[in-house]
């Protein structure tokens, strides 16, 4: 196709939003909604399985050695953990480091624990890179010799997973489902103008228009709402993050504030946002263009 | 007025084999038509409403295929035509219809470049092409008109123009002047009487006899989907 033909061709499908301007403003309109919508349901999955993550590493196995275990076999131990599957970080609390913790919680009352120095087992502290196998990963730390027992926060990492995957399958069947809404709108949108200018399309087949020449107007079209509404809604779904993100940080709540860290940034973010809500609306004017013009063409 | 069957010239344009054409629902449109269009012949093709006649233009323009026999135009049998060459098919066929079928809101020149852009041509022979094809319909003046501001027959004219644009070797006119006035009527017919005097091949389907034993050489009859009649005129009304 010759490059003035494809520009023509580009003119007629801009030409055709002008000409069906109602139409194509409600589209842009109810397209944009469906993009905030998914983009703002995207990004809280994001940043919720962000924060479980976060908590998650939180989320420690303390794993306490018999008070007899010497230090070079405490080290061995500490290699054994190392070697498991699923072990992330190892951080090893000597016996007089957790005498000293002990020694800092009763501050004030120090003197009561004197004598006492070698009374408190050596341990290690264990995060896991998945919790869902924690159980498992329990279990190896348990049967490893010199080890007397473990502490596993088994329920609040249930929690943390029953959370991660209600976020997860919810936000993503969300958008999933305002996909496919998108899709309906602009296939509908194309469907009508297509309608409208049936008898033009039936013209433009007897006079030899091949049917990627007629097609392509109507691509332009579907696409170019497409565009338009992903810039819309990337720009409101940004300002929205970024209103967000504004109130979290004036709360001045030590909790917030320290998940706040683990939360998606917008500076971070933005570009993929933008880039993302176009590319989805091209994806979307262009498969529900497809679906629209089809039926026409058998002229 | 003398007539004779007619006998196929030895450069067959359009070329009809014992075609059969059963819509889906068992109505026989054409049943075992066998016919020959030579070039350069101006034939008319007569008969009354539900005779076949849509069905012989729609087989000519791909637009339905035989259910048997074989149907070759300008050379190509159209049932092993693959979909994707039909564009090219009909860039060979100037059609024109009853109802004009012009784009409202495209003026007279924008209507006949629109034939013309659709199959690719550079728009610096577009603009050359168009006021010349305009020029020869006699709507020189009438270039930046929109179809609704024309008479009947000024809209049969741009619509002649935009058929005439591609110079094709078959012209197709579907009932052209069954939307218009009868003197208008005679100008239209001159002027594919015009266009056939250059060599071009012309078939006008109508139901008006009159008109066809004025104009017409040949005269094909089609009744219940039977070509009953294929005579030669001698001398049609000369241009």
């Amino acid at each position: 196709m010759r490059l003035s033909s494809f520009g023509y061709l580009c003119k007629q499908g801009w030409k055709n939003m002008g000409a069906n301007r109602l139409m194509t403003f409600a589209s842009i309109g109810v397209l944009t909604a469906c993009f905030i919508i998914t983009g703002i349901a995207a990004l809280l999955v994001l940043d919720i399985n962000a924060v479980v993550d976060h908590l998650a590493d939180q989320n420690e196995i303390a794993v306490y050695l018999y008070p007899e275990v010497e230090d070079d076999r405490a080290e061995q131990i500490g290699n054994e953990i190392r070697a498991l599957p699923n072990v992330g970080e190892v951080e090893y609390v000597s016996k007089l480091d957790a005498f000293g913790k002990m020694e800092r919680m009763m501050e004030g009352y120090g003197n009561l624990l004197d004598g006492f120095e070698q009374i408190f087992p050596a341990s290690y502290n264990v995060t896991v890179e998945d919790l869902g196998l924690i159980g498992e990963t329990n279990q190896r730390l348990e049967a490893i010799d010199g080890v007397e027992r473990t502490y596993v926060p088994v329920d609040l990492a249930e929690i943390m997973i029953t959370i991660k995957n209600a976020v997860t399958y919810g936000g993503w069947g969300i958008v999933i489902l305002l996909g496919l809404v998108s899709l309906i709108v602009i296939s509908n949108t194309i469907r009508l103008t297509v309608f409208a200018r049936r008898r033009e399309i039936s013209i433009m087949k007897y006079v030899g228009a091949t049917n990627t020449f007629i097609r392509l107007p109507f691509f332009v079209e579907g696409m170019t709402v497409g565009i338009i509404a992903g810039l819309l809604s990337s720009g409101v779904v940004c300002g929205a993050y970024y209103l967000a993100m504004n109130f979290l940080h004036e709360m001045y709540n030590v909790w917030v504030l320290g998940l706040l860290d683990s939360l998606l940034r917008l500076e971070d973010i933005w570009y993929f946002v933008v880039v993302g809500a176009v590319v989805l609306g091209v994806i979307v004017g262009g498969i529900g263009t497809a679906s629209s013009v089809k039926k026409h063409l058998k002229v | 007025m003398a007539r004779k069957t007619i006998v196929s010239s030895s450069s067959v344009m359009i070329q009809f084999s014992n075609v059969k054409k059963v819509y889906p629902g068992g109505n026989v449109a054409l049943q075992g038509v066998n016919l020959e269009i030579g070039r350069g012949e101006f034939v008319f093709v007569l008969g009354h409403s539900g005779a076949g006649k849509s069905t012989f233009l729609k087989l000519i323009l791909r637009e339905e295929v035989a259910t048997s026999g074989k149907v070759v135009v300008g050379g190509r049998d159209l049932s092993k035509i693959r979909r994707k060459d039909i564009p090219y098919l009909r860039r060979g066929l100037g059609v024109v219809f009853q109802d004009f079928r012009l784009i409202p809101s495209m003026n007279a020149f924008e209507n006949v470049a629109f034939a013309m852009r659709v199959t690719n041509i550079p728009e610096k022979e577009i603009k050359k092409r168009v006021p010349y094809v305009l020029n020869l319909v006699g709507l020189a003046g009438k270039a930046r008109s929109l179809p609704d501001e024309l008479s009947g027959g000024e809209q049969q004219r741009v619509a002649l123009a935009r058929a005439l644009v591609h110079s094709p070797p078959i012209i197709i006119a579907d009932e052209p002047t069954g939307n218009i006035d009868p003197e208008l009527s005679v100008e239209i017919m001159e002027l594919l009487k015009a266009i056939n005097m250059v060599g071009t091949t012309v078939v006008v389907v109508t139901h008006e006899h009159e008109l066809a034993q004025r104009f017409s050489e040949r005269i094909i009859t089609i009744d219940h989907g039977n070509v009953v009649a294929d005579d030669m005129q001698i001398g049609g009304e000369a241009f």
